[in-house]
């Protein structure tokens, strides 16, 4: 669960004194469980960020129970969407078309072999071949349909993607129903940045939902002539702007910044010997001093601040922008970082339960804006600390696997198998995950030419309680990736297909997204062999 | 004193014992420990006897040797104020309790509690019920409300599986360990107290 977005759901039933519970889930199985546990209650469900993908009617669903799902994995499992009364997707309007569900005809048919099954003994002869020939041609077209139905269901299956973040679509709701405020409006935005740093939306996607769906709340949260009268006080400002796509810098120094950066460290290719070399001739080039870029960037006069942001701007070239809180004396806070603290709070360290995790995100996020002292340091260690950490842990990753040429091509795609131990905690951070092994592809494709066309299979090794185990994971060729801005994956239906071909494999897919699996590390050869031929069938 | 007693220590070892059993678990009930009361009331008996054999030989003009009344008689109040504080320490407890959980005592408390405690619990909590009901037109409920609300629902997590538990106005609410919730103040206050939810900022 997303935390912005039930920070605004829980927002909305507070106004109107509803008495509700969170469960906190990590996986399928806990949705299960919770379901089975809560079998006697009449309630209503509201599934946030997960769900929508797998059939719900197939879990044992409370009986006179209602079960609303905001999830923003695409595609809906198609009995989600038409075979059942209990299970209601909320999406947009506007989605529909992407959507591209098939039609209900084609999918659903009632069985109606039953009526005829009675054939009476005592009628004549005739009929009685007559009902079979009848029956042979309704097998027939059963068969047919079957096979049609298959082949729709399997392009609609083909890949998964993610749609706006739900959050938004919480905002607009809360909008509707007159109970939006500026706090909702940056946990919305936190949630929407979140996306976008793990790697789910692409930037033009981002961009068109800043502009296109966000844009009423910005005019109304942002008056223009407050920002003007550029007055500091206590209250706070929210503020939309550009941004580089740095992590975190503001909250570190530029050249460590940019050493972790997916732009810069391709374009120096910081991970060889001459890595650190490049990078001073970089910045030698683009006029900015090693004492610029080695000291706190907030320590910086502010003039210089903006003189090295704008030179590096152009550098990077990007049309990144984004949300800013402004509360009093405490600093700027880009969205973008929050989303990154928040996130990594909420998905590390594993041995914390969930709903700590939830609970430490939770603070995270309003420790943004609001005032206290103690959830100020709170937040900027969880910046300092945290957050850097992940980004150098993600970097090493990438460097040794390229240093050590640990990628291996094996038929139709790219094969990374880590081989030293990472911090057992990174593992399980879907942010972590999803950002290292697409750096790493494109790292990869950068140091020759021609290896754009595959995707890459990523496994680390889990160690401690889980030892044993892999985590398997795998990002879509560059060249396609980007095709069609919603940066659609076709990895979790070919791991599907790798189960589904060898059921004796073990394989854990209990997370929502179906790209991130657990494989028993015995299992490890028959599963690569068995993915060359899913993505060969292909 | 007797050779006997030096092996055993002080004269009022068994009586500081009890004190200590309270003192040791502040966060617990011990259960009345009938035993060591009695060993007390024991020692009492002793030592009084033995005074008055002294002072029925005093009386009768015999040999007698008198500087071990005084001692005696101190040892004797000595032992009974420890046991009045044990049973005062209790007291107290059984008291907080009512405040704790309500009329019903959970097995766990009422195990450890001897009959005539029992019974001073049930006339404290109907003590407590009739001034309850004297105060106000209606009655005032003190254990409701003892921090000033700000709003009327409270977020909640639970800290141990509850089971099924129904508010006042009739919505169940499963309470498994590990979940937040919601919930209208009032009722859920008690279970706050009684440490299986916890308030959420």
């Amino acid at each position: 669960m997303k935390k912005p977005c039930g920070k605004t759901c829980f927002h909305l039933l507070k106004c109107d004194d509803v008495p509700y519970s969170i469960r906190t889930v990590e996986g399928w199985g806990s949705v299960d469980k919770i379901f089975v546990e809560l079998q006697e209650q009449k309630c209503n469900y509201i599934l946030i960020n997960c769900g929508a993908t797998r059939s719900l009617s197939r879990l044992q669903l409370p009986p006179d129970s209602i079960v609303y799902v905001l999830d923003s994995h695409r595609p809906f499992h198609i009995e989600n969407v038409y075979a059942n009364e209990q299970v209601h997707l909320l999406i947009n309007n506007s989605e529909m078309a992407e959507l591209q569900l098939p039609d209900v005809d084609s999918v659903i048919r009632e069985d109606s072999d039953d009526e005829d099954e009675n054939d009476d003994e005592d009628a004549p002869y005739e009929q009685q071949v007559e009902n079979v020939r009848r029956r042979a041609i309704r097998r027939e077209e059963m068969q047919v349909w079957e096979r049609q139905r298959n082949r729709i269901l399997w392009k609609y299956y083909e890949s998964t993607w993610f749609s706006s973040p739900s959050c938004v679509t919480l905002l607009e709701l809360a909008a509707e129903m007159n109970k939006v405020s500026a706090e909702l409006m940056w946990y919305t935005s936190v949630g929407l940045n979140s996306a976008f740093i793990d790697k789910l939306i692409s930037i033009e996607r981002y961009t068109q939902i800043c502009v296109d769906r966000m844009r009423p709340f910005v005019n109304r949260f942002m008056p223009r002539n407050i920002i003007n009268q550029g007055r500091v006080d206590d209250l706070l400002h929210i503020t939309f702007g550009r941004e580089l796509p740095l992590a975190i810098y503001s909250h570190w120094d530029l050249y460590n910044s940019m050493t972790v950066n997916e732009y810069f460290s391709i374009k120096t290719k910081n991970w060889t010997q001459r890595g650190d070399a490049n990078i001073r001739q970089l910045l030698t080039q683009l006029g900015i001093t090693l004492h610029e870029t080695k000291q706190k960037f907030e320590s910086l006069p502010t003039e210089q601040r903006k003189l090295v942001v704008d030179v590096l701007e152009k550098e990077m070239d990007s049309s990144f922008a984004t949300f800013f809180a402004t509360l009093g004396y405490c600093g700027k806070l880009s969205a973008c970082d929050v989303a990154r603290a928040v996130t990594l709070k909420l998905e590390m360290p594993r041995h914390d339960s969930m709903l700590d995790r939830f609970q430490a995100g939770k603070m995270i996020l309003q420790s943004s804006i609001t005032g206290e002292r103690q959830e100020r340091l709170h937040l900027s260690h969880t910046l300092t600390s945290t957050c850097q950490r992940a980004l150098q842990v993600s970097w090493k990753s990438v460097s040794a696997a390229i240093n050590q040429s640990e990628i291996i091509s094996n038929g139709p795609y790219y094969l990374f198998t880590c081989a030293r131990a990472i911090d057992e905690d990174m593992l399980d951070s879907r942010h972590f995950l999803y950002n290292t092994t697409s750096f790493m592809l494109s790292a990869f494709a950068s140091m020759r030419k021609g290896r754009t066309a595959k995707p890459l299979i990523a496994m680390f090794p889990l160690n401690g309680e889980s030892a044993g185990w892999l985590v398997v994971t795998g990002v879509m060729p560059i060249a396609t990736i980007y095709e069609d801005n919603l940066i659609k994956t076709c990895i979790g239906r070919a791991f599907e297909r790798v189960k589904k071909m060898n059921p004796k494999i073990r394989i854990v897919d209990d997370s929502f997204n179906s790209d991130i699996i657990r494989l028993k590390s015995e299992d490890r050869t028959r599963f690569i062999d068995l993915l060359v031929h899913a993505f060969e069938g292909d | 004193m007797s050779s006997n007693d030096q092996q055993r220590g002080g004269v009022a070892d068994k009586a500081l014992q009890l004190v200590m059993e309270m003192k040791r678990n502040p966060d617990v009930l011990p259960p009345y420990n009938a035993d060591l009361v009695r060993q007390c009331q024991k020692k009492i008996d002793e030592l009084f006897h033995k005074n008055a054999a002294v002072v029925e030989r005093m009386r009768n003009g015999l040999d007698h040797d008198p500087s071990l009344l005084q001692p005696r008689l101190a040892a004797m109040c000595h032992i009974r104020r420890c046991m009045m504080a044990y049973v005062n320490e209790r007291k107290n407890r059984i008291r907080s309790f009512r405040w704790r959980y309500g009329g019903a005592l959970p097995a766990s408390v009422r195990n450890a509690l001897c009959e005539a405690e029992i019974q001073f619990f049930n006339e404290y909590s109907s003590t407590l019920a009739r001034f309850q009901s004297n105060l106000g037109e209606a009655g005032v409920n003190l254990l409701l409300h003892t921090a000033p609300p700000k709003t009327l629902f409270v977020q909640v997590r639970t800290l141990e599986d509850y089971g099924e538990f129904e508010t006042s106005d009739g919505t169940q609410v499963q309470l498994t360990k590990d979940s937040l919730h919601s919930l209208p103040r009032q009722d859920c206050e008690m279970l706050i107290r009684q440490g299986v939810l916890e308030l959420v900022h």
